[in-house]
């Protein structure tokens, strides 16, 4: 398994398990306590760990440049997309001459993130083909 | 009808590997600058290198790139007349 992949399944893991924290406390706390479990997005920033250098082995070369490069492109569209449609939800949920609370646009970034590297790492490990 | 290969690249990488004191995957990655899991990609046929890679690898191997990589230009319309 390459630098890349152990990268991607552990954002995708990240992602997943924020998922099920936030899931299994809603019921508990409350939606907006609940966003606390966000804070396990926190890990990201181990990311450039599965980067660096082995003893003078290459971990990251021309395929994986093109591999993450048709993985953002594919994460920006769908990010995209999702936020005019999130953006229509906003007016269908709040109305048209509502409110949306600043709960909401806090944890916005964290949704936002959170989808971008899911779809990244999906993009990613499908084209190294799962393995 | 024959049916197409998706890659027109075709290699002798792992021939070539073999030819060459039977060197690993690792060891030629190690001399080119790349990944294992490139070299695994390249032989397998599912990655086209860049023309650097081509020619890092052919001279690891001490030959001309076309002594390592052959264009399938067969059926594909492309071939210079």
């Amino acid at each position: 398994m390459s630098a890349m992949q152990k990268f991607a399944w552990f954002n995708l893991a990240v992602v997943l398990l924020s998922l099920s924290v936030v899931l299994s406390l809603l019921p508990i706390v409350g939606a907006q306590r609940a966003q606390v479990g966000l804070v396990i997005l926190g890990l990201f920033g181990l990311d450039p760990l599965f980067l660096r250098s082995k003893r003078g082995r290459t971990v990251f070369d021309e395929r994986d440049t093109l591999i993450q490069r048709r993985s953002v492109i594919v994460a920006y569209t769908i990010f995209w997309l999702g936020l005019f449609a999130g953006s229509g939800l906003a007016a269908l949920s709040y109305g048209l001459d509502g409110a949306v609370p600043v709960s909401v646009i806090m944890v916005f970034p964290a949704y936002a993130a959170m989808v971008l590297l899911a779809v990244m790492s999906v993009a990613t490990l499908v084209q190294y083909g799962w393995r | 009808m024959a049916r197409k290969s998706p890659n027109p690249l075709e290699n002798r990488i792992r021939r070539l590997r073999f030819d060459h004191g039977e060197m690993t995957q690792q060891q030629l990655a190690e001399r080119v600058g790349v990944t294992r899991q490139t070299i695994i990609a390249l032989e397998a046929g599912k990655y086209t290198p860049s023309l650097l890679l081509a020619f890092r690898i052919a001279r690891a191997f001490g030959v001309g790139v076309e002594d390592v990589f052959q264009y399938d230009d067969a059926d594909r319309g492309t071939a210079a007349n």
